[in-house]
């Protein structure tokens, strides 16, 4: 695979569906987005303590997914390039949900704000969180700059970004749980 | 490096040139495609892609290889006996037909015309195709493309002797041909070859076209 052709060197990019777009378009800021969050869930797997198989099988996951969602999001919706796409495997957000319960039932209630950081691989935790959030906001942007909200795979990609970033919340009190560096509560000077 | 998840059997070899030939392979059971994509070829330790040349009905697989003197891997592929095995991943690649109501471009130089071979013997219709080489015998399959093509353009970039009658022959580079002969409107262009020319096609569209589709695949 080629990682250069110079295409992009007068500052337009291409769509998978073929336009040529500049490249602070909003299709690439809202990929863009997802895929700075692919990295920075990349940047958590690698500092993962040893035994937590199952965190890491969550994000390996959720790095395919967010693939398959870049996808939809670097498409305009009347090309014929979308029958080419992938949609998110079934009950996405569900088994996030189910994840989020399972990872919450070790950890103390929250009852105040939390000061985002802890261990180094929770703080990454958080950031993801806080990318997520704003992929989350590139996305509703999208869809009401360019009237995709009846993209039924637009809203499925939503409401997926809206509980993966509740689950990166959970992911990183777990982990500062179980590498003992309690949440810091936040208090107001 | 990527997994190779098929084996296969060399069934023959063609060369279409000194330099460029055909070289057709068992189908693994189960490989599916789309004409237009390509798989990552290995033998031992060496590996490249290659873009499919047969169709996706067809019982085997074809290949466009250019034996490149530094290259490895084409140079073994040039000389392993018939009844060799190689390995091949999934195929891959979006350098595929995508149905519109615009005016299709295709081009394709060199051993970057096999995407459109493939699509054309599948069956697409309804496009002009520019297609590139340095000299006439380097314009492979020109005789089906002509009859799948609306329209054909052959543009050959290197010396013509006074003696050449090839129809709608345009004596310069595709780019050049793109400059001059096509007018300004919204087209769907699928490009395949050399590094160098998808740069050059890519600013040269969107300086031109600016409302034109674009689906291109590069290789060194």
């Amino acid at each position: 695979m080629k990682v250069y052709t110079g295409g992009g060197d007068k500052g337009k990019t291409s769509l998978f569906s073929g336009e040529r777009v500049p490249k602070h378009h909003i299709r690439i800021e809202a990929y863009g987005d997802l895929d700075e969050l692919n990295s920075v869930l990349g940047a958590i797997v690698a500092n993962l303590p040893p035994n937590e198989d199952a965190i890491a099988q969550d994000l390996e996951n959720i790095q395919a997914n967010l693939f398959l969602a870049g996808a939809w999001l670097a498409t305009t919706p009347d090309s014929s390039a979308t029958s080419y796409l992938t949609t998110l495997p079934e009950n996405v957000a569900k088994d996030l949900e189910q994840r989020i319960d399972a990872l919450s039932e070790v950890l103390p209630l929250l009852k105040e704000f939390i000061l985002p950081g802890g261990a180094p691989v929770a703080a990454w935790a958080h950031l993801a969180r806080t990318v997520c959030r704003r992929c989350e906001r590139r996305l509703t942007q999208l869809m009401e700059t360019s009237k995709q909200s009846d993209v039924s795979e637009l809203a499925v990609i939503q409401v997926y970004l809206n509980r993966l970033s509740d689950y990166l919340f959970v992911v990183a009190r777990y982990l500062n749980q179980v590498l003992g560096t309690p949440d810091k509560t936040w208090k107001k000077n | 490096m990527v997994v190779a998840e098929h084996s296969v059997t060399i069934l023959g070899r063609k060369w279409l040139n000194e330099e460029v030939f055909e070289l057709e392979c068992t189908r693994p059971e189960g490989f599916e495609f789309v004409a237009g994509q390509h798989v990552t070829m290995r033998y031992q330790e060496d590996e490249r892609e290659y873009t499919i040349l047969s169709p996706p009905s067809a019982d085997s697989l074809l290949f466009l290889i250019k034996r490149i003197d530094q290259g490895r891997l084409s140079s073994i592929l040039a000389t392993l006996d018939i009844g060799g095995e190689l390995s091949i991943s999934k195929a891959m690649g979006y350098l595929i037909y995508r149905p519109t109501d615009r005016p299709i471009y295709f081009v394709g130089t060199g051993v970057g015309i096999a995407p459109f071979v493939s699509m054309a013997r599948a069956g697409v219709k309804n496009f002009t195709l520019l297609h590139g080489a340095r000299e006439i015998a380097g314009l492979f399959f020109r005789q089906d493309l002509m009859l799948a093509a609306t329209r054909y353009i052959p543009c050959v970039s290197g010396k013509l002797s006074p003696e050449t009658n090839v129809i709608d022959l345009h004596p310069g580079y595709v780019t050049d041909y793109i400059d001059r002969y096509v007018k300004p409107g919204a087209y769907d262009f699928y490009l395949c070859g050399s590094r160098p020319m998808i740069h050059d096609m890519t600013h040269l569209l969107d300086q031109h076209f600016p409302e034109t589709r674009i689906y291109s695949e590069a290789f060194n």
